[in-house]
């Protein structure tokens, strides 16, 4: 790949603007004997938390019309196992580190923060206040301006590098929280997480997942993900990370144009564990085919007649 | 492991329900309890269904598999020549390392499927393969005269009493356990069929493995929607540390 699909998140420097989301791709060990990981602009890790966490009971993946609920509860190895062995597959892969943070607590953020900080593998933190699946912590962060605020402050003081702060969609004034989180420093918002919802079986008359409800992905989610990311684009200056039910080139597009600078690539993996591939060599097309010197005059192309 | 697409080569009805189907895969070998995830033509399903391998000959992958709601009746209306995806072979399959002198192979339903290709294996190497088949009646009983022909002893039960001893295959097992020289157990099917099967092979101190079925959205170990618990209450993932267990180290 050229030149053309670079793409800057903050001070991040990115080959290309296709990430892989986080929980949808492990510590990346698995992708391996399919493809050379570090072609991808960045893997999101799983979320990691400060202890290990088995995550809710069983069932807690279910398909639905054109995607899936997930109640997974960010069932992880946990941070000294992650930096330990997780991490240093990784960097061995050359892979562009971008690593999901969770806490349970406001401080929980900023300690895991500060672990991080140390390593020259790392190259951006993604802080998710909005994983609908957890009982403490998780949205609840996510939907309150104030709170989501000072989560980034303490990240942003014990993190160095690059802050991505990951939105939730279920909320009634994402751009609120958007600006409560940019003017308190961060580097970049990403969104969408997860859609609150669940799935019931009329024979049984039971809800289909253990935790009652989950989050909804994939295609389904994209009209909403894209509405709610046009919003925010408009109302920050920082960038953007577009996600939310992209399955294909076309799709990464639509997020572009929408005005995300990047995209990541989530419950398609699971459909498609090549698509991240599919998709920047779409780019590449894209704009070659439009003779375009950068993929970044895409970003917020989107023309509106009035 | 790779994702690969390919053309299904047959698709046929074999019996009540149940399909086989062949396709050609670039994998040269694959180990008997690995499975494919498949992903279905249409718009029937948006994830992809796991299949366990029954077979691989000349570069020809066969699976077996039961009608049991839209995706996979949507796959047994799919005609031969058309173009699948195929990511396997994945997970970990049943271990042999060391040849028992009687293998015991029992088999919930299509739960035979991954059994057939371990039979194969079994034989090549000389063990002396006995399989213990159980269904509800005796639809759920396939490739009978396929196994057969290998060489497999055959030991039916059904529930209805259709085909073979009427009752649970794990009762026909039980009755008949003690008469096999020093035997392994292995076992496919159903939770309950599963759980049965365990408690006989420790009470009895036999070597047992046994291949979990669990809902897969990915089956690469990355979604982390198909836990079941190991013997300390942890959850492990059943598409990569499993779907084979040995029963020392699985909750059932
Ligand atoms: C490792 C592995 C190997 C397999 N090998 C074979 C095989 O060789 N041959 C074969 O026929 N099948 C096999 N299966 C099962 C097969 O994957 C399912 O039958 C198939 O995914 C069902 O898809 P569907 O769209 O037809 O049904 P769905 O519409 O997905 O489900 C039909 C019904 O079954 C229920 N259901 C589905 N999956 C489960 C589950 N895991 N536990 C409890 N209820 C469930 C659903 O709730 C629904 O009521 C295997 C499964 C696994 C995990
Ligand atoms: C099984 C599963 C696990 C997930 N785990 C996490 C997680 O640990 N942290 C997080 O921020 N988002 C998590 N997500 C959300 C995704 O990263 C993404 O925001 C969401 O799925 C929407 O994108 P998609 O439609 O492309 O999947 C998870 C999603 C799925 C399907
Ligand atoms: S099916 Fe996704 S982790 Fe096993």
């Amino acid at each position: 790949m050229t030149s053309m699909l670079m793409t800057k998140i903050g001070s991040l420097e990115l080959k290309n603007p296709v990430m892989v989301a986080s929980g949808t791709y492990g510590y990346g060990e698995e992708f391996d004997d399919m493809y050379d990981i570090s072609k991808l602009g960045a893997v999101v890790t799983k979320g990691v938390s400060l202890k290990p966490r088995e995550g809710n009971p069983m069932p807690r993946v279910i398909e639905v019309a054109s995607g899936m609920l997930n109640a997974i509860g960010l069932a992880n190895v946990g941070i000294d196992n992650f930096l330990s062995e997780k991490l240093p597959f990784l960097v061995s892969r050359n892979a562009t580190v971008i690593v999901n943070i969770f806490g349970s607590t406001i401080d929980e953020y900023s300690e895991l923060a500060k672990l991080l900080d140390d390593h020259d593998g790392v190259s951006a933190v993604e802080v998710n206040i909005s994983c609908p699946n957890v009982k403490a912590g998780g949205v609840q962060f996510g939907t309150d301006p104030k709170v989501a605020a000072k989560i980034t402050k303490l990240v942003k003081k014990a993190f160095s590098k690059t802050v991505i702060v990951k939105l939730s969609p279920q909320v009634s004034d994402i751009c609120a929280i958007a600006k409560a989180v940019e003017d308190a420093g961060a580097d970049a918002l990403s969104l969408i997480n997860t859609i609150p919802a669940m799935a019931i079986d009329v024979d049984s008359r039971k809800p289909v997942l253990a935790n009652i409800t989950g989050g909804m992905s994939g295609p389904a989610v994209k009209p909403v993900a894209l509405k709610l990311v046009y919003d925010v684009a408009r109302s920050v200056r920082i960038p953007v990370v577009g996600l939310g039910g992209i399955m294909t080139t076309d799709d990464a597009l639509e997020f572009l144009l929408a005005g995300a600078s990047a995209v990541q690539i989530g419950t398609a993996n699971f459909v498609n564990p090549k698509v991240a591939l599919d998709v920047i060599s779409g780019m590449d097309s894209y704009c070659r085919k439009l003779n375009l010197s950068s993929v970044q005059e895409v970003v917020g192309a989107l023309e509106i007649q009035n | 492991m790779d994702d690969q697409k390919t053309k299904i080569i047959s698709n046929d009805r074999i019996a009540d329900q149940i399909f086989r189907m062949r396709f050609k895969v670039d994998w040269a070998s694959f180990i008997p309890g690995q499975f494919v995830m498949i992903s279905i033509p249409g718009d029937a399903t948006f994830l992809r269904r796991p299949f366990g391998i029954a077979s691989l000959n000349d570069g020809v992958a066969e699976i077996f598999y039961k009608t049991v709601g839209a995706g996979t009746r949507a796959l047994s209306s799919i005609p031969k020549e058309t173009s699948i995806t195929v990511l396997g072979p994945c997970g970990h399959g049943f271990q042999v390392d060391s040849l028992p002198t009687t293998s015991i192979l029992v088999a919930g339903g299509y739960g035979v499927s991954p059994l057939f290709g371990l039979a194969v294996k079994l034989l090549e190497r000389g063990s002396d393969v006995q399989m213990f088949f159980g269904g509800m009646s005796a639809d759920d009983l396939f490739l009978l005269d396929e196994l057969r022909a290998l060489g497999v002893r055959l030991h039916l039960a059904t529930e209805d009493g259709s085909e073979g001893t009427k009752g649970l295959v794990t009762d026909l097992l039980l009755q008949e356990l003690d008469g096999f020289a020093s035997p392994h157990i292995f076992a496919c099917g159903p939770d309950g069929l599963l759980k049965a099967v365990a408690e006989i092979g420790k009470q009895k101190g036999i070597a047992t493995q046994v291949s979990l079925e669990r809902y897969m959205a990915c089956g690469i170990g990355v979604c982390l929607g198909c836990a079941c618990k190991n013997s300390d209450g942890k959850f492990v993932r059943t598409c990569r540390e499993g779907p084979v267990f040995d029963i020392n180290d699985v909750e059932l």
